[in-house]
């Protein structure tokens, strides 16, 4: 009887926890990132397999987004400091117009492609399965900071319903000096 | 697909001809969401905006959104003027002179962009109807 008692005590504190891990965790780390080829605001088509062998900094824009607009001038800088050190950065706006995309990288004055995911379909694919449900799945990565290794391998995805909000780019920073010490 | 973060509803009203009356318009945001003001102080930003559809003889005057709420974007000096709650749009109507009494129906569209204090969602529009009475005499 106690050893029951003592299996559901255990159980009730730690299903809380578990969830609480769940929620902390980035999602897909390690999973090969979805392949795209989208277009450029410079005309200019881009895919993700063109960049193999450099890491890639992706993040999911939308020009309402308030949590964007205020990472985006920390964004500008990260892209200056890291461009010599094999890193290159995109935005991906997501189900946005060429006019209102041009306007907001204007107001930024972003020298770093952004491409124009026009029907949502590679923010999609981002979306991790199972995370906020009742959103549409290009709904999802709005907001957020990948980092993608030269194998195409997802390296770190701080998805902001389970990240606090870092603007400065803090812990994106972090974790590419991380990486580009790895031998 | 998604949730019903923002849910509108009207009050019944009785307007007369040859008077502005007011209409009260209750919008209501799920609870740990807000929505962007009327005024926003980003032009990127999308303002919660009432769009209403003319029916001849019924002059829409104004529309008078409350003040924003200020919300700090956390890790930031960004101050986003919002509404959380339930707040109330005003819209002015007047019917003409020659107006006939009756029950007549305006089509409305709020548009707004709802975040938490975590997440951001797609701009959304919510179209309703606002009954109104048209009486010739008070």
């Amino acid at each position: 009887m106690k050893s029951i008692l003592r299996f559901v005590v255990a159980l009730l504190f730690s299903a809380p926890l578990t969830g609480l891990f769940a929620q902390t965790e980035q999602p897909m780390i390690g999973q090969s990132a979805p392949s795209f080829k989208l277009t450029g605001l410079d005309g200019k088509t881009y895919s993700l397999e063109q960049f193999r062998g450099k890491y890639v900094v992706i993040h999911f824009a939308a020009t309402w987004c308030p949590f964007c607009n205020a990472e985006a001038p920390n964004l500008e800088q990260l892209y200056k400091t890291y461009k010599e050190k094999d890193v290159r950065v995109f935005i991906v706006d997501v189900k946005e117009g060429e006019g209102l995309v041009t306007k907001s990288s204007q107001k930024f004055s972003f020298t770093f492609p952004i491409l124009l995911d026009e029907d949502g379909t590679v923010s999609a694919k981002y979306a991790p399965e199972g995370v906020q449900p009742d959103l549409a799945r290009d709904e999802v990565p709005l907001a957020s900071n990948l980092i993608i290794d030269k194998e195409g391998k997802i390296r770190f995805y701080s998805l902001l319903n389970t990240a606090t909000f870092d603007a400065k780019l803090t812990k994106v920073k972090q974790r590419l000096d991380e990486l580009l010490m790895t031998p | 697909m998604g949730q019903t973060l923002v849910t509108v509803s009207v009050d019944e009203s009785k307007i007369y001809v040859g008077l502005k009356t007011i209409i009260s318009i209750w919008v209501e945001v799920k609870k740990g969401y807000h929505v962007q003001a009327n005024k926003v102080n980003d032009e990127l930003l999308v303002p919660t905006t009432l769009e209403v559809n003319d029916v001849k003889g019924i002059i829409i005057s104004q529309k008078e959104f409350p003040p924003g709420e200020q919300f700090k974007l956390d890790g930031t000096d960004t101050f986003l003027s919002v509404y959380d709650g339930k707040f109330l749009i005003k819209l002015f109507l007047s019917p003409v002179a020659e107006m006939k009494a009756g029950n007549y129906v305006l089509d409305a569209k709020l548009r707004y962009q709802a975040c938490d204090s975590r997440s951001c969602l797609f701009p959304r529009v919510i179209d309703f109807s606002i009954p109104v009475e048209v009486q010739t005499k008070r």
